[in-house]
């Protein structure tokens, strides 16, 4: 196995996002998420969107890293857009598009289906391209080709609410998956638990253990390249005694996972069980007060950054009264 | 017959881009090692490749350039054949094995490699009660749960797991880590058997090199990713220059016989691997020199 297994998406540029405090990109970040729900105008969110991309550009970081965590949101875009335009039927109608289904416009539609599954496994890319493609293939079919043989007619009407808030519902969306890339992006997943350690801690006031919950997490995050490889080599171990684990019925499938589970298990029980002994060894007492190593500093632009996020949270809040809301 | 290397490379990662070098782990290996009979210790440093070498064996590593030749079935970097034939052809058992174990017998889980092999219920029943007797399990524990055994019956009880599908070569990843003594010694008596009554092959891995002097008959010395010696054991151990080249040290009992030569001055064969052959060479050279 090889060892560089990269948990996290931190990915260094050494921007001045990179060297912010990351109590303060957490802070920041989490307003700026509450700021896009708070905003009701289209032309105010689509400045913010600027603002988002502006702070995007600025990080250095390629757009492709940005573009990989939007890719796995892309069909719930594609679905709410979809949903939105269709069924939405407030403010003006827009376009009507009366269509008809007939014997063979139906059994088209269900070759150009099959058809679609068909070339998926051929050609891996662009999958979503193409079942639009298909899609609009099989309207347009309907709305042109009338036969004798109706089975139903229906209407798509299209409604000027309905395509504002798609547009809405993409703009946030896609805006909130940017601003939770650009935590993770810029900072490593340790000093993203040592913040999250140091925001939370007010919530040891009542009772909370916020310290012990980030032991746990970095805990967890130091040994997932390890039960990684444990698990590559249990693998290994069960191949040799002749578990194929590329085929099998259902009921091989499950041998072979309760072959690579219980093995798992007894290590993982196994390494917590030393992991614990040789941390109390040590001294750790759980919930005890623990000085760090690195002690997290604000510095100005810290500062300067908190607030201006701040600024715009109430600026966010203000404008609700002022600019007419458009959802 | 055999397991043939031909000119094997090894890297576990391919850079995408052509340009970047490729970290090899195995380069230019050229092996033969027999179906039968043979009983070959690999050795080296920590790194040097050892276990990514016998994973080659069994395919459990498909080589990056090059062939490995197992019983005429020609394995490359993208086989178009089931390798599972192969893996009952050629068994390894890994560093601390105890830790594949999962089904709720003992029995069950000896049984769990010849059944993917294709034995029927019974034929690997049979061969389990058969591999756990070579391994010297006592009868009553095979109806009991594998995890309330000790570590080294544990370690019994895998090993028995890989030699129950009745595989023509043995390989084993360090098998006497981490075993007390007296397991350790059972474990490789057993092996030995296994060689010569049943003229399996047994592949060694292992840093102990009393077990390699006792034991073994061929070695394999690893450096880098190379192969830098293959021969009989007696060929190595003669070298005089066996810590500086290869970093080895030379078996106890050899390294008492090389100081007794050294210190008296005399015509002695040091290649002794235990302390009785020890006595009876000594007693024959210096009994012959008093009278």
């Amino acid at each position: 196995m090889n060892n560089k297994v990269v948990f996290g998406q931190y990915f260094d540029t050494n921007s001045w996002m990179h060297r912010l405090d990351p109590r303060t990109k957490i802070i920041s970040l989490f307003l700026l998420m509450i700021g896009v729900f708070l905003i009701k105008n289209l032309y105010i969110l689509i400045g913010f969107f600027g603002f988002v991309l502006l702070l995007v550009l600025s990080t250095k970081i390629p757009l492709a890293k940005f573009l990989k965590s939007l890719r796995m949101m892309l069909f719930l875009l594609f679905f709410t857009t979809i949903f939105q335009v269709l069924f939405n039927k407030v403010g003006t109608k827009l376009a009507s598009f009366s269509l008809t289904m007939t014997v063979l416009t139906l059994s088209i539609s269900v070759i150009l289906l099959i058809s679609y599954f068909i070339i998926i496994k051929f050609i891996k890319k662009f999958k979503l391209l193409l079942l639009i493609a298909f899609m609009l293939m099989s309207l347009y079919l309907q709305s042109e080709v009338i036969t004798t043989r109706v089975l139903f007619n229906y209407t798509i009407e299209v409604y000027s609410k309905g395509l504002i808030t798609a547009g809405f519902v993409i703009v946030r969306i896609i805006a909130l998956i940017l601003i939770s890339s650009l935590l993770t992006l810029t900072t490593k997943p340790t000093d993203l638990n040592n913040g999250l350690e140091s925001v939370l801690s007010p919530l040891e006031k009542i009772g909370l253990k916020t310290s012990i919950l980030a032991m746990m997490i970095s805990i967890a995050l130091r040994f997932i390249p390890t039960l990684i490889n444990e698990a590559d080599r249990i693998l290994k171990a069960q191949a040799s005694r002749g578990v194929d684990f590329k085929e099998g019925n259902i009921g091989q499938k499950v041998v072979q996972i309760i072959s690579l589970l219980i093995p798992m298990f007894i290590v993982s029980f196994k390494r917590a069980e030393e992991l614990a002994n040789a941390m109390e060894a040590r001294g750790y007492i759980p919930g005890e007060k623990r000085t760090k190593l690195y002690v997290l500093q604000f510095k100005t632009f810290d500062y300067l950054s908190l607030g201006f996020s701040i600024l715009f949270i109430i600026f966010g809040i203000i404008s609700r009264g002022y600019f007419a809301n458009t959802v | 017959m055999g397991i043939n290397f031909q000119e094997v490379s090894f890297a576990y990662y391919i850079p995408r881009k052509k340009r970047l070098p490729i970290n090899f782990i195995l380069r230019d290996i050229n092996l033969h090692i027999d179906f039968s009979g043979e009983f070959i210790a690999i050795v080296g440093h920590t790194g040097s490749g050892k276990s990514t070498l016998v994973q080659l064996m069994n395919a459990l590593n498909l080589p990056t350039t090059g062939k490995v030749i197992i019983d005429d079935k020609v394995i490359t970097a993208k086989p178009k054949f089931k390798l599972k034939n192969i893996r009952k052809q050629v068994g390894l058992v890994f560093q601390f094995p105890e830790y594949q174990i999962f089904e709720e017998t003992v029995l069950t889980d000896i049984m769990f490699g010849p059944k993917n092999f294709g034995y029927s219920l019974e034929e690997a029943r049979e061969r389990a009660i058969e591999a756990a007797k070579i391994v010297g399990l006592e009868e009553e524990l095979l109806n009991r749960s594998p995890f309330t055994l000790s570590g080294g019956q544990m370690r019994k009880v895998a090993i028995a797991g890989i030699i129950a599908s009745d595989p023509q070569v043995v390989v084993l990843d360090e098998p006497t880590v981490g075993l007390d003594p007296k397991t350790k010694e059972e474990l490789l008596l057993f092996l030995e058997k296994l060689n010569t009554e049943k003229n399996k092959t047994i592949i060694l891995i292992t840093h102990d090199m009393d077990v390699v002097g006792r034991f073994c008959k061929r070695v394999i010395v690893m450096k880098k990713g190379q192969v830098v010696f293959d021969g009989p054991k007696n060929e190595l151990f003669l070298r005089e220059d066996l810590k500086e080249t290869y970093n080895l040290d030379y078996p106890e009992v050899m390294q008492i016989m090389r100081n007794i030569r050294n210190k008296l001055n005399i015509d002695l064969d040091v290649c002794q691997y235990t302390a009785y052959d020890a006595y009876c060479e000594l007693k024959r050279k210096l009994g012959d020199k008093n009278e």
